[in-house]
């Protein structure tokens, strides 16, 4: 019932209040004034039967002290004027019947006398008793039946006068309060119809109208303070991402831009320097011929054969590795660029395919690989395998070369998210550099490992665009563990589904397998 | 009798034109070699060519053609090449420095007949083009020996 009314529109809710309100106190009004009415009509009719009787007893003392029935009738008689007089009865002296009026079709009234004086309702009848009284000397007694339905019917056209009174005011309540809700509802309306517009169109330029200087006009101030602080925060932040976005599709485009058109110079270097190695060695063997000849082509013949092949080589080195460089930028910025196709993707039977790529050198390196149960997750399969690829081929490059590497992978689902562990028992890495294995070309040891320095870049990218988090934890000398993890799996509807290979992932039923190890 | 097929050129870098033209003269290509320095220019070329040939197709071109070019990128051209009923005969080599996936199926999608990436492996090069003429009848491989494509591709 309460629940039904909290729902209500506020104008009714208002409306109702008022009408309650005013039913209430209408209605104890009423009640007051029906009660004093019908008192008031008993008293009158009490009043007038007295009067009534006390002036008919005085007639009549003059026919009893004559035992004049005849005229004592004919007293009583009179009584037939007043049409609420039902009966009456004349009693002597001695408390017997002296003479009687009744109206046609009505029983007589009592035949003893009543004490007087008294007068009482006796169902629908006023029954009054007084003495009469000649001289001061009593001389008898009389009784008059008065009809009380005259209060009833007095009552019931008053009640009838007061429930159109009742039903006019509830009339003109109700006109009132629906005129007059609008104070307190339209400002409130204001507010609810303002905030829906704006949820609606996320627009926070809308501005809500005061009405007044109440409450609700505190609350529509509040409010408008509020929209602008929205709206100057969100013009700040639409204005940041922009610049963001902008920044971000500039750095894009330098990267593409500098390894394309940087690689261009970079072919022609490479080209001529093959064409001038082609040059040196198709001029050697008749430079060779002349040194027999001449000792002096001695010089020429080493530089061309040794010094200058030497140098070149050095040339070819650096532009393989600045090759490198820009095929690395290239793939990186593609990451940036290439989108992301969600799916469910079964991680067990991914890993599968990812440690069956690196099976041959794990063999030969004695490496043993423990898969724990893998959850699924939501991501793109490609992509996930190659996070997983790069985990895995790093613990290999930077194993203990003292201990057999043991390499451990396992994953927990928590709150929306799936957090996969790649763990191993390598060389570490020391605190200082956590945050920097990430960034892009930065190599721990480059002399002693191959590869370009994108391997964790090329990680953290993918799982950044899953909305994802990276995250390692490792103590040099003792290994390492890197934490990916990626937006859990929606419920049950979705096939998961990992590359091209079926359901022959290792330890998929949970538990931990044992990978190739010699 | 047939003459070979001409060879178009088409690259901004003058560098790798030379060092393209340099590697098939050295492969043993005796065909006619044109260079273009830009997309505009090899298009002007072959509307202009493609008028003049009988359409018996004893004229015939190859084209090779790179990506970044001014005025008209190889793409382009590529597409306006095989968007032409006659011209769409040609086929088209796509050299350049990227191999952006979907730089590489925008161009097959595209038509081109072959896709590849600078550095050029000459061997490779001469091969594929070699597939291609082989189907065409386009080159005539002189026996110069050293550079000379493998039989594989017959």
């Amino acid at each position: 019932m309460i629940g039904t009314l909290r729902s209500l529109p506020i104008r009714n809710k208002i409306i109702l209040i008022t009408l309650s309100v005013t039913f209430l106190a209408m209605a104890a009004g009423s009640t007051v004034l029906v009660v004093g009415a019908y008192r008031s009509f008993r008293r009158d009719l009490r009043n007038s039967a007295v009067v009534n009787t006390s002036l008919i007893a005085e007639y009549c003392a003059t026919p009893l002290l004559f035992e004049d029935r005849e005229g004592a009738r004919e007293v009583l008689g009179k009584l037939n004027a007043i049409p609420s007089v039902r009966e009456a009865v004349l009693f002597d002296g001695d408390m017997k019947v002296f003479a009687t009026f009744r109206r046609e079709g009505l029983p007589a009234g009592p035949s003893t006398a009543g004490p007087v004086p008294s007068e009482a309702f006796d169902g629908g009848l006023l029954r009054v008793f007084r003495p009469v009284v000649y001289k001061g000397e009593k001389c008898g007694s009389i009784y008059v039946g008065a009809s009380a339905a005259p209060i009833g019917r007095r009552v019931r056209q008053f009640l009838t006068a007061m429930a159109g009174a009742f039903l006019g005011l509830m009339g003109l309540a109700y006109l009132l309060a629906r005129k007059l809700e609008g104070l307190i509802s339209r400002p409130i309306l204001d507010l609810a119809r303002a905030s829906a517009e704006i949820s609606r169109r996320g627009d926070y330029s809308i501005r809500v109208k005061k009405w007044g200087d109440d409450e609700v006009g505190l609350l529509t101030d509040e409010f408008n303070a509020m929209l602008d602080q929205i709206r100057k925060r969100n013009e700040e932040r639409e204005r940041l991402n922009a610049e963001l976005e902008s920044k971000n599709k500039e750095l894009e485009q330098i990267i593409y831009v500098a390894s394309h058109d940087l690689r261009s110079p970079l072919i022609n270097i490479q080209g001529f320097n093959k064409e001038i190695d082609f040059i040196l060695k198709s001029a050697l063997p008749s430079l060779r011929k002349h040194q027999l000849a001449d000792p002096e082509c001695a010089g020429l013949v080493r530089a061309f054969d040794t010094e200058i092949p030497g140098h070149m080589e050095y040339i070819f080195n650096s532009l393989r590795k600045m090759d490198a460089l820009l095929k690395g930028l290239l793939r990186v910025s593609r990451l940036g660029r290439d989108p992301v196709t969600f799916s469910t993707v079964d991680v067990q039977s991914l890993l599968g395919e990812v440690l069956g790529a690196f099976e041959f050198k794990m063999k030969a390196e004695g490496i043993v690989v423990e898969v724990g149960s893998l959850p699924p997750c939501r991501g793109d399969a490609v992509k996930m395998n190659q996070v997983f690829s790069n985990l895995v081929d790093n613990a290999i490059k930077y194993r203990a070369p003292g201990r057999p590497l043991v390499i451990r992978i396992s994953g927990k689902a928590e709150d929306g998210r799936v957090v996969y562990c790649v763990e191993d028992n390598g060389i570490g890495i020391a605190p200082e550099h956590h945050a920097r294995i990430f960034e892009i070309f930065n190599r721990l040891d480059p002399g002693k490992t191959e590869g370009e320095g994108l391997g964790l870049t090329v990680v953290s990218k993918i799982v950044v665009r899953h909305g994802g988090a990276v995250r390692v934890e490792s103590e040099p000398g003792r290994g390492s563990r890197f934490f990916v993890a990626f937006p859990a799996a929606a419920g049950r509807g979705e096939k998961p589904q990992a590359g091209a290979r079926g359901p022959e992932s290792p330890g998929a039923g949970g538990g931990k397998s044992g990978e190739a190890s010699a | 009798m047939r003459e070979g097929a001409t060879i178009l050129i088409a690259e901004d870098d003058c560098g790798h034109a030379a060092l393209i033209r340099k590697n098939l003269e050295r492969a043993g290509l005796a065909n006619p070699i044109i260079h273009f320095k830009d997309g505009q220019e090899v298009l002007d070329y072959l509307y202009r060519e493609s008028r003049r040939w009988p359409h018996d197709g004893s004229r015939e071109y190859l084209l090779i053609l790179d990506i970044r070019m001014p005025k008209r990128d190889g793409i382009e051209v590529l597409k306006l090449v095989k968007e032409d009923p006659e011209l769409s005969k040609m086929p088209v080599v796509v050299v350049t420095t990227t191999d952006d996936p979907m730089e590489v199926d925008k161009c097959h999608a595209l038509g081109c007949n072959s896709y590849i990436t600078k550095p050029l492996d000459y061997g490779k090069f001469i091969e594929a083009i070699n597939r291609l003429g082989l189907f065409l009848k386009i080159i005539e491989v002189p026996a110069l020996g050293r550079a000379k494509p493998s039989e594989s591709a017959s």
